[in-house]
């Protein structure tokens, strides 16, 4: 069997008290993830909580309010005082549900939420866990598991407003997936690899952000990562005005606490991806000037430049919930699947075209799965990138797209009078 | 088969959950019970996938089949709205259906037998690697650690096996023709006109 953990620090393995009970390679390869496994979940919960008292005081701030700021000093105890309440609240389950199935349903989007964290490149040695060959595959893979916490919630409820959220929500999740998916293979062809510590790794050696090269990638990436998760303006499944509160409208306490940090939790991850794959990562040019790399320094350094930059994402998607209006349901669709995922598609064709042509001018050598750019051969990269590939995308998209009605936004040409048209249609 | 310490264990663990799962899965009376017992299913062979250090399949059979498949599975089954099933549905086409199976089950173990000779009935054979020689050296650098499967998968894919995988996304595109073909009505198409 391949052994997945990185290996833990030389003062964790040298610490007084456990080295002499126990074996190193236990020490390296159990004891070790267990201890950052028990940090990682701490930090992470707890950051959840606190989003949510973020997302409420940027709420505020956005709509010129004040926010809660009864509990304890500018109401920083209100995720606790949140988390009792949740936990006091009577349990319901309907009469009519499916027990079993409503039950399991938020533990199942909360553990694929969770078991994503696993494989996340925190930090550069031993601030990740794991380094898996097919890092990217299984955050997608288990991201799509989560949408099925969601589907069965709905379905299990038994009532009519859940079913309808966990309708939506399927649809919407099956078709952006594919965006998603897409708009990573651009960023895929720099890195060379799926495993996540080797594409940050990839990026400090060429010294650059991948977002250079992929702009488009990065924006289909976002966009359809705010459409995953069910946020604002995607936000139909849980569409407050429509739906009551969509798939977990017939949850109370702690069942609807789970599906809350499951939400948040996949903008933690969404966001983490953004930032391993376009964002460089860990990777800041100049940090490993400031501290020796490999020292405990550097990777504690690295730890929060990652945090940094995920929690500028994060703010992002704050900023959008409180900015703009929701999606139509048709608007939702036709963006996915008339705009995203031919733009990928585009996107993943004009880079692979560039990298090529990139290679036979002599800008570009490939060798051992890595590639070495010359200092013309990054100018190439970032200037087709944003002056062919983004004007190119959009005008031809545009094109093709004048003809549909997208998004129903512009006047609706009337219809040439000698044919009927069946108005159910 | 050569099955030792924590492996032999995770191996019978997924392989009983597999099985035991897909009989409830059959005997289910509510389609979407049969679809989540499916799941638990498909998740456990990913799992033996992972143990023949096969990642990549993993990864794909849970994003594929649990990802893409069953959610659509469970997206018709919904729509539809399948009312449970009251009766018991194992009295039809009995002989048959035992006639097959058995026929089935003797066809895996003919080829259980021929192809583990000599390993089927000892379970940990004497030229099984020890753990420790299986362990890599922790002073390997991270990026060394990891199996390289997936480049592997690539590789073979775009050189030796192109044709197939052409012929496999050329079958693909067709079925995706074929649905927008079926699910668009003259009416609608003369509007989008």
């Amino acid at each position: 069997m391949y052994l997945f953990f990185l290996t833990a620090p030389t003062w964790f393995s040298k610490l007084p008290i456990l080295s002499d009970r126990i074996d190193p390679m236990v020490m390296d390869y159990v004891v070790w993830p267990l201890v950052q496994i028990g940090a990682l979940l701490f930090v992470v919960l707890t950051l959840i909580a606190y989003l949510t008292l973020a997302e409420r005081k940027i709420s505020a701030w956005i709509q010129v309010r004040i926010g809660p700021n009864r509990v304890g000093p500018e109401g920083l105890l209100q995720p606790l005082a949140d988390g009792i309440k949740l936990l006091l609240k009577e349990d319901l389950i309907p009469l009519k549900a499916d027990k079993e199935i409503f039950v399991i349903s938020p533990i199942i989007a909360m553990v694929a939420a969770l078991v994503a964290l696993a494989v996340i490149p925190w930090g550069a040695a031993w601030g990740t866990i794991s380094n898996i060959d097919i890092g990217l595959l299984f955050i997608l893979a288990v991201s799509s598991f989560g949408v099925l916490g969601i589907i069965l919630g709905g379905w299990a409820s038994n009532s009519k407003y859940s079913l309808l959220g966990a309708l939506r929500s399927a649809a919407q999740m099956v078709s952006y997936e594919v965006a998603m998916g897409l708009a990573l293979i651009g960023a895929l062809m720099f890195t060379k690899t799926l495993a996540l510590q080797d594409m940050v790794i990839s990026q400090e050696r060429l010294q650059i952000w991948n977002i250079l090269f992929q702009p488009v990638g990065f924006l289909i990436y976002l966009i359809s990562g705010v459409a995953e998760t069910n946020r604002a303006p995607f936000d139909l499944p849980e569409a407050e005005s429509e739906l009551v509160a969509g798939y977990h409208t017939e949850y109370s306490g702690f069942r609807f606490s789970l599906f809350f940090i499951a939400e948040y939790a996949n903008m933690l991850i969404v966001s983490a991806i953004a930032v391993t794959v376009f964002l460089g990562g860990w990777y800041l040019p100049g940090l490993s000037y400031l501290f020796a790399p490999g020292s405990t320094l550097f990777v504690l350094a690295s730890i929060g430049v990652f945090g940094l930059k995920t929690l500028a994402l994060l703010y992002l998607f704050f900023w959008l919930r409180w900015s703009l209006p929701r999606y139509r349901y048709d608007q939702l669709m036709e963006l996915s699947w008339k705009w995203m995922i031919p733009a990928a598609l585009a996107n993943i064709v004009l880079t692979a075209s560039f990298l090529v042509l990139g290679q036979e001018l002599g800008l570009i050598v490939s060798q051992n799965n890595s590639l070495k750019f010359s200092i013309g051969g990054y100018v190439f990269l970032i200037s087709t990138a944003f002056i062919i590939t983004v004007p190119l995308i959009w005008i031809i998209l545009g094109q093709i797209n004048q003809r549909s009605r997208d998004f129903n936004l512009r006047e609706v040409q009337p219809l040439p009078m000698n044919r009927k048209v069946n108005k159910n249609n | 088969m050569r099955l030792v310490g924590l492996e032999a264990v995770l191996f019978y663990l997924f392989a009983v959950v597999a099985v035991l799962f897909a009989v409830f899965m059959i005997t289910a009376r509510n389609a979407v019970h049969s679809a989540l017992l499916l799941i638990s299913t498909l998740v456990a062979t990913a799992g033996l996938y992972l143990l023949v250090n096969a990642e990549f399949v993993a990864g794909v059979q849970i994003l594929i089949y649990v990802g893409g498949v069953l959610v659509l599975f469970i997206f018709v089954i919904m729509l539809v709205n399948v009312k449970e099933e009251d009766t018991n549905m194992f009295t039809r086409q009995l002989i048959v259906g035992g006639a097959l199976s058995f026929f089935l089950a003797l066809g895996v173990i003919a080829i259980l037998l021929q192809t583990q000779k000599g390993n089927f009935f000892t379970l940990v054979s004497p030229s099984a690697p020890k753990i420790e020689q299986v362990q890599s050296s922790s002073n390997i650098s991270p990026s060394h650690n990891i199996s390289q499967n997936t480049i592997k998968v690539g590789q073979e894919l775009y050189t030796k096996t192109v044709l197939p995988f052409e012929i496999a996304s050329l079958i693909l595109l067709v079925a995706i023709v074929g649905a927008v073909h079926l699910a668009r009505e003259r009416k609608q198409e003369k509007i989008y006109d």
